[in-house]
C-alpha cells in the first residue's frame, strides 16, 4: 500500500473513533454523572467518572420518584403495542402483497395517505375521542392508536412482495385454510421483517412523549418520558437525580437495540427501498 | 386468495387507520374552524363555527409567525446537517475493515433509539454554562463560552445540534445500504482511467448516492417539522419564544390555555406544510428518475 493510502487509512479510523466518541459521551458521562454523590456542588464540570461511585441517586428516583412504576407502566404499553401492531400490519402487509382485489388501489392510497399525515398533530381530536368512551388513563389510549402503523404496513407490504406465489399455492393445495397458510408459511418466511418491524415498534412505543403526557392525566399512569420531564421541571438542580432518571430510560433501550441490532438496522434501511 | 379474505386481513389495519387517523384528521380540520375554548369544553352549546377565522387569528399572530420560522430553521439547517453527517459516517464505515464496522455502526446509532427525553436531559448538563463539558472544551482552546440554551440567538443553535446528533445515525444506516448497492466495477474502471479518491467521489459515489439522499432529505424534514420533546425539555420555547416550534405552540395554545380552536388550526398549518414537503419529495425523486 502506497504511503498515501496508509496516511488516508490511518486518518479514517482516527475521524471515525473521534467521532463515535463524541456521539456516545452525552450518554456515557449521564450514566457516569448518576454514579456521583451531589455532582451539583461541584465547582466546575463534574469528572468523567465517579470518584467514589454511589447509588444514592439510583436509590433516590427509584425510592422517592417511583421511577420504577413508570418503567412498568412504559413496559407494559409497549409490549402489548409491539405484538398488536405487528400482527395487525402482518396480516394487512401480506394480503396488500399477495391478493388482488377490487379494492386493492384504495386501500393502498389510504395506507400512503395515513403515512403522510403527521400523527402528533392529531392529539386535540383523539383526546376528546378517548374522553368521549372513558379511556384516558387507561392503557388503552397508548396501545390502541399505535396499533395502527401505515409505516410497518408498507415495510411488511415491500418485504411480502418476495414471497413466491408456488410456495403459498403449494400450502393451499394441501388444503391449508387461508389463516392456517399465513400462520405456518407466510409468518416464517416474512420473520426477519416482522422482528424488525417489531423492534422499531417497541423503541417508538417506549420514546413516544407528547400522546402520552396528554393521555395520561393521572400521575400513576404516566410513561417513563412523561415521569421524567415532568420531575425535571421540579428537580431540574437534582443533577444526579436527573443523571439516574435519564439512565434508567437509556440502558434498557440500549440493550434492547445491541441484542437485536441486526433485526432493527435491517428494519431501518428497507425503509429506504420502498417503492 | 379470495377478494373476501383479503379483505378480512385488511380490515383490522382499515379499521384503527380510520378511526385513528382519519377520523382525528378531520376532527382537526373541524375544530380548526370553531372557537372551541375552555367555556365550550363545560358547555357543548357554547361552540361556533367561525370559518377560517382561527387561520386569519394566526396570520396576526407574531408567535404562529415565529413558529413557523423557528420549525423551518431547524429543517433547514438540520436536514443538510444531518444528511452530512450520514454521508461522511457512511462513506467511512463502508470504506474500513468489515470487522469493526458493526462496532462504529451501533455507536452512531445508539442516540437514534434513545428517549428523547432523557438525551435532552443529557444534553441539558453538556451545554450547562457553569458545569457543562461543550463549554469548558470551548474555553480550553480561548473560545467563547456562551450561555447556550439562555441567548435567543443561539438556543435554536444548540437545540438543532441536539436533533442531528440524534438523528444522523438513522441516515447513516440508509446511506450505508445504499453504498453497496454501487458495483465495484464503476470504481475499477475511474482508477484505470486515473481518476484519484476525490474525483471517484464527487462523480460516482455522490451521483450514484443521489436519489438515497434526496429521499433522506424529505424523510429527516418530516420527523424535524414535528420537532417537540427537545424544545419542550431544554428551553420550553425560550427564550423569548425563539425555541417555540409550531407542535410546542400547539400543545401551548391547546392543553395550556385551552383554545383548542387555534391550536386546531396550528395542527392544520403543520400537516398542510408537511405534504406540500411530500409532493416536492414525489416531485423531485421523479426528476431523477428522469421521467
Amino acid at each position: 500500500m502506497s504511503a498515501k493510502g496508509v496516511l488516508v487509512r490511518v486518518s479514517t479510523y482516527a475521524a471515525l473513533i473521534v467521532m463515535a466518541l463524541a456521539t456516545l459521551f452525552p450518554l456515557l458521562w449521564v450514566t457516569s454523572i448518576a454514579f456521583m454523590r451531589a455532582p451539583e456542588r461541584f465547582a466546575g464540570t463534574p469528572p468523567l467518572w465517579p470518584d467514589h461511585p454511589t447509588l444514592v441517586n439510583m436509590v433516590n428516583i427509584v425510592h422517592q420518584q417511583r421511577i420504577g412504576y413508570y418503567f412498568l407502566n412504559s413496559l407494559i404499553v409497549a409490549a402489548a403495542t409491539t405484538p398488536l401492531s405487528v400482527l395487525v400490519a402482518g396480516l394487512a402487509g401480506y394480503a396488500l402483497a399477495q391478493a388482488k382485489f377490487r379494492a386493492h388501489r384504495l386501500v393502498s392510497w389510504i395506507v400512503m395517505f395515513a403515512v403522510l399525515v403527521p400523527n402528533q398533530a392529531l392529539v386535540l381530536p383523539l383526546f376528546e375521542m378517548f374522553s368521549a368512551v372513558h379511556l384516558i388513563n387507561h392503557y388503552a389510549a397508548l396501545i390502541l392508536p399505535a396499533a395502527a402503523n401505515a409505516v410497518s404496513i408498507v415495510l411488511i407490504q415491500a418485504y411480502a412482495r418476495g414471497i413466491p406465489a408456488d410456495v403459498l399455492d403449494a400450502a393451499r393445495i394441501d388444503g391449508a385454510s387461508e389463516w392456517r397458510t399465513f400462520f405456518s408459511v407466510v409468518v416464517p418466511l416474512m420473520a426477519p421483517m416482522l422482528a424488525a418491524v417489531a423492534v422499531l415498534t417497541f423503541v417508538v412505543s417506549w420514546n413516544d412523549f407528547m400522546w402520552p403526557m396528554i393521555a395520561m392525566q393521572k400521575v400513576d399512569m404516566q410513561t417513563l418520558p412523561v415521569a421524567l420531564a415532568s420531575i425535571d421541571r421540579e428537580h431540574y438542580q437534582n443533577i444526579g437525580l436527573m443523571a439516574a432518571g435519564a439512565t434508567v430510560a437509556i440502558l434498557p433501550m440500549m440493550f434492547v437495540f445491541l441484542a437485536s441490532q441486526r433485526y432493527y438496522l435491517r428494519a431501518v434501511s428497507a425503509g429506504s427501498l420502498t417503492d | 386468495m379470495k377478494s373476501l379474505t383479503a379483505l378480512f386481513f385488511i380490515l383490522p389495519a382499515l379499521l384503527l387507520i380510520v378511526l385513528f387517523v382519519f377520523v382525528p384528521l378531520i376532527g382537526v380540520l373541524g375544530l380548526s374552524m370553531t372557537d372551541f375554548n375552555i367555556y365550550s369544553l363545560a358547555n357543548g352549546a357554547d361552540l361556533h363555527f367561525i370559518g377560517v377565522a382561527n387561520f386569519i387569528h394566526l396570520l396576526h399572530d407574531r408567535a404562529a409567525w415565529q413558529g413557523v420560522e423557528t420549525t423551518m430553521t431547524v429543517v433547514l439547517v438540520g436536514v443538510p446537517a444531518t444528511l452530512a453527517l450520514s454521508l461522511i459516517c457512511a462513506l467511512m464505515i463502508e470504506s474500513i475493515s468489515a470487522r469493526w464496522r458493526g462496532l462504529f455502526r451501533t455507536a452512531f446509532f445508539l442516540p437514534v433509539v434513545c428517549s428523547t427525553v432523557a438525551v435532552a436531559i443529557s444534553w441539558r448538563y453538556m451545554l450547562n454554562t457553569r458545569y457543562g463539558l461543550v463549554n469548558r472544551l470551548l474555553a480550553a482552546a480561548h473560545l467563547p463560552t456562551p450561555n447556550w440554551l439562555g441567548t435567543p440567538s443561539l438556543a435554536l443553535l444548540a437545540i438543532t445540534v441536539v436533533v442531528v446528533w440524534k438523528g444522523f445515525g438513522y441516515g447513516m444506516i440508509i446511506v450505508a445500504a445504499a453504498r453497496r448497492e454501487i458495483p465495484d466495477e464503476l470504481y475499477d474502471i475511474a482508477r484505470i482511467e486515473g481518476a484519484g479518491m476525490m474525483q471517484q467521489l464527487l462523480r460516482i459515489t455522490v451521483p450514484m448516492l443521489a436519489p438515497t439522499l434526496g429521499l433522506l432529505a424529505l424523510l429527516d424534514a418530516a420527523g424535524y417539522w414535528q420537532l417537540f420533546a427537545e424544545p419542550y425539555v431544554l428551553t420550553q420555547g425560550g427564550p423569548m419564544g425563539s425555541t417555540m416550534s409550531l407542535l410546542l405552540l400547539m400543545y401551548d395554545r391547546g392543553f395550556r390555555w385551552w383554545r383548542w380552536g387555534v391550536a386546531s388550526a396550528l395542527a392544520m398549518v403543520l400537516t398542510v406544510i408537511m405534504w406540500l414537503f411530500a409532493w416536492l419529495q414525489r416531485h423531485t425523486r421523479a426528476v431523477w428518475r428522469g421521467d
